[in-house]
């Protein structure tokens, strides 16, 4: 999967290219940022601002991404579109995930972490 | 098996047990919502169940071997929108009334997979199961005279 990194203070910034994370790319995509977890990435920021279409797959995936990052670790999510953000209300996921609408606030969040 | 309303108009898509190719069965089925003037938060939780439901035939009852039919019927009658998914493997266990379990302050006990039947039961207003032809057949209905399925 193609996606775009940056790195802003402690924050890793992902941010994929495509259009769809789904259960044919779910793999890449947490094999992708399994590596940079491995590298020693604690925080990353998720920017889903060209993903128009997740499915349980790709869910389950970002979900193994937080998971890795242990107790120490925190994965914010966003810039999610409205139909994105329906999947995390639907699974009660906006409960699990710091959802914020842009990268400089979840940047802000995590610095103030 | 439930028997539903006999559709007016109806599409079939055929891809190969892959899931590389269900983009493909995604967008067809989002272009036909688009197209019925539903809402996009709709349109896009009605992409999701037919996308879950082709998956689960991928995954589960062809164990993600490639070289399988998936077929898809479209319909659309006057009450409904329905959408058949069939494929010719296993035949699965299908329970109904699947929840999602888990703790959101508890890492530990997030899900990361089996989602799927939850998200198809949440958003589609009936679902059945079964046998038919030799063929498993797995029919996802959305009312359309509802006013709360159109809009929700």
């Amino acid at each position: 999967m193609r996606m775009e990194e940056l790195k802003s203070g402690a924050a890793l910034v992902i941010k994929p290219l495509e259009r769809r994370i789904d259960a044919a790319s779910a793999t890449g995509f947490k094999n992708t940022l399994g590596e940079r977890i491995q590298k020693g990435e604690k925080f990353i920021i998720l920017d889903l601002s060209e993903v128009d279409f997740i499915d349980s797959t790709g869910l389950g995936a970002i979900v193994s991404v937080l998971k890795s990052l242990g107790d120490g670790g925190e994965l914010i999510i966003c810039n999610p579109r409205e139909t994105v953000m329906s999947l995390f209300r639907l699974t009660r996921m906006n409960r699990v995930f710091q959802i914020l609408p842009s990268v400089e606030e979840a940047v802000a969040s995590i610095s103030g972490t | 098996m439930m028997e539903f309303p006999v559709p007016q108009s109806c599409m079939k898509l055929r891809i190969d047990s892959r899931l590389d190719q269900v983009f493909m069965v995604g967008h067809a089925i989002r272009g036909i919502c688009s197209h019925l003037g539903l809402d996009k938060v709709v349109v896009y939780k009605l992409e999701l169940a037919v996308v879950e439901a082709v998956n689960n035939a991928i995954k589960h009852a062809y164990e993600s071997r490639p070289g399988y039919p998936v077929e898809i019927t479209v319909g659309l009658s006057r009450e409904c929108l329905r959408f058949e998914i069939c494929d010719e493997g296993n035949t699965l266990n299908f329970q109904r009334g699947a929840c999602l379990d888990y703790d959101p302050r508890d890492r530990k006990t997030l899900p990361e997979r089996g989602m799927g039947l939850t998200i198809m039961e949440e958003i589609m207003d009936e679902i059945s199961y079964g046998r038919r032809e030799g063929r498993n057949c797995l029919t996802l209905c959305k009312h359309l005279t509802r006013r709360r399925s159109l809009h929700e």
